[in-house]
């Protein structure tokens, strides 16, 4: 038996928003903008320091392969190019995104669809864990276990393809390469590509996996079918993460890089480049001049960095438009 | 050869007990409000889902009992399902090719052989739009046509016309009647339409009240 009191109170609706609201929507809005001011002062302080680089070499600074610090008394003698950093740097975080991301695919595809339960979490911890070692680990680990057996590989790889000029090598030297740095950078960047995977490959339709299953499809059909084209775009943005980090590794990629101010694209030789070395191997002892020249790479390299993530942004709302 | 389900289908926390026998050539037709287990009776027999316990035997084969179960891939059943499902990146051709690649066929030859069944469902003309943009008929026949191209012993198909406008639903009616029943493979209606139940289906199975 309904009475007067089971009927609920007519609820006004009111245009000016609660204070919890207000209050809310304020944090929200501070945390949002945060990381774009935090953003905004790092390429403001680079390039605040290294904005006379720029001036006084102007597009030079980005074409010129020179490293010379002159006269510590006389800036006019110094020359600051970063050409060869520069290609060195996209060469070896494209070496690492290349190799990286089947191995990412397939793992993410193991873990996701394969793996027994046990197994699948075993896996995910060590790949998270594989992505808690520090950079310097990495580095002596590449330097004293790596690089000797990827010589042997990058000596095969000459044997058999040293006719194409990206695998050719001036002299018989092959230590300390940039496809070794490559190749260890890969390694590094396994686990957020991993992850990043697994989690969009997580995120296929059920409905679709089993309607592929429905139609006779086999698991690997079913991937092949719904769950790689579905995960497309969010490897890629994998893919583009692993390459900023890539691009933005220093230690690791400094203790296995020999480096040389040339610009080279012979990925099996022992030279190559990388910006973000350059800084580390300097940044010690440059005088107050040359110190601007690493801001000025530091800046270079953060907009390249930036560039590449705007690039994976644009890429992976293709590539939702096109599934 | 005739299907036989007699078990419980569990999805969940929900479960009934279920007995059909479906002969070939003469459809059936599930019907029973939400929450019935229609669809999940659905499920079991195209196997993506098992039985808690009972067995579903085809022409003798036991495709799911005790110990035993026939994964879905390899039961030869076709799925219509309530949401189609077509896959989206695939055009209406690729997607009705699919079930022949994945049963072996060249490239060519399923490619031929869809087409030939999409012209049969009266869809030729979609052959190589994308899903998204088919409308609810169009792509009503490319998920018949696909559910049909790989040959299979039972049909399934789950609310077939849901996204169907009411004028389309006859003529869909009367082709997938006479596919069904043309090529004699055992198949099962879900649906809470009457007409496509009356229209479709030779013998109709209630489940009865919710679970």
């Amino acid at each position: 038996m309904s009475t007067e009191t089971d009927v609920p109170e007519i609820r006004l609706i009111s245009g000016v928003r609660k204070r919890t609201d207000m209050l809310f929507r304020g944090a929200m809005t501070v945390g949002a903008l945060a990381s774009l001011v935090i953003l905004a002062l790092i390429a403001g302080f680079l390039l605040f320091r290294g904005f006379q680089i720029f001036a006084d070499f102007g597009l030079g600074f980005l074409t010129s392969s020179t490293w010379d610090s002159g006269d510590v008394n006389d800036p006019t003698t110094a020359r600051f190019g970063i050409a060869a950093m520069l290609v060195g740097s996209v060469l070896i975080a494209t070496i690492a995104v290349v190799v990286a991301v089947p191995f990412a695919m397939s793992a993410a595809l193991f873990i996701e669809y394969y793996a027994p339960r046990a197994v699948r979490t075993v896996l995910t911890s060590v790949l998270d864990l594989i992505a808690a070692v520090p950079s310097v680990i990495w580095g002596i680990w590449g330097y004293s276990v790596l690089m000797p057996d990827a010589e042997g590989w990058a000596k095969t790889l000459h044997s058999w393809l040293g006719w194409f000029p990206l695998f050719d090598v001036p002299a018989p030297i092959f230590g300390r390469s940039p496809f070794i740095a490559g190749l260890l950078l890969a390694m590094m960047i396994l686990p957020i590509v991993t992850s990043v995977a697994r989690e969009v490959y997580g995120q296929a339709p059920r409905d679709h996996v089993d309607a592929a299953y429905a139609l006779g499809g086999t698991r690997w059909g079913a991937l092949r079918t719904v769950v790689i084209p579905f995960g497309r775009s969010g490897l890629v943005g994998g893919a583009m993460l692993g390459l900023g980090r890539a691009l933005g590794e220093t230690v690791a990629v400094f203790l296995v890089l020999n480096l040389v101010f040339d610009v080279n694209f012979k990925i099996l030789a022992s030279a190559g480049g990388n910006v973000a070395s350059l800084i580390a191997s300097r940044f010690g002892e440059a005088s107050p001049y040359e110190l601007k020249g690493l801001m000025a790479a530091g800046l270079v390299l953060f907009l390249v960095t930036l560039l590449v993530n705007a690039a994976a942004t644009a890429v992976v709302k293709r590539a939702k438009v096109a599934v | 050869m005739s299907l036989v389900v007699d078990g419980v289908v569990a999805r969940g926390a929900f479960s009934r007990v279920v007995s059909i026998s479906i002969e070939p050539g003469r459809p059936v037709g599930l019907v029973g409000p939400n929450g019935s287990g229609k669809s999940t009776t659905l499920r079991a027999i195209a196997g993506l889902d098992r039985l808690a316990s009972g067995t579903i035997s085809l022409d003798g084969s036991v495709l799911d009992g005790a110990d035993a179960f026939v994964p879905a891939e390899l039961r030869g059943v076709g799925v219509v399902f309530q949401t189609m499902r077509l896959f989206p990146h695939l055009t209406a051709l690729d997607n009705v090719a699919f079930g022949l690649r994945c049963a072996g066929a060249s490239r060519h030859d399923a490619r031929g052989q869809a087409r030939r069944l999409l012209t049969s469902v009266g869809a030729d003309h979609v052959a190589d739009r994308r899903p998204a943009t088919l409308s609810g008929g169009e792509a009503q026949r490319v998920a018949l046509a696909r559910a049909l191209a790989p040959s299979p012993r039972v049909l399934l198909l789950d609310e077939p016309f849901a996204s169907v406008d009411a004028d389309s639903r006859p003529a869909l009616r009367a082709l997938l009647r006479s596919l069904v029943v043309g090529s004699g493979i055992c198949s099962v209606i879900v649906s809470h339409d009457r007409a496509d139940i009356s229209d479709l289906t030779d013998v109709v199975v209630d489940l009865g009240s919710a679970g």
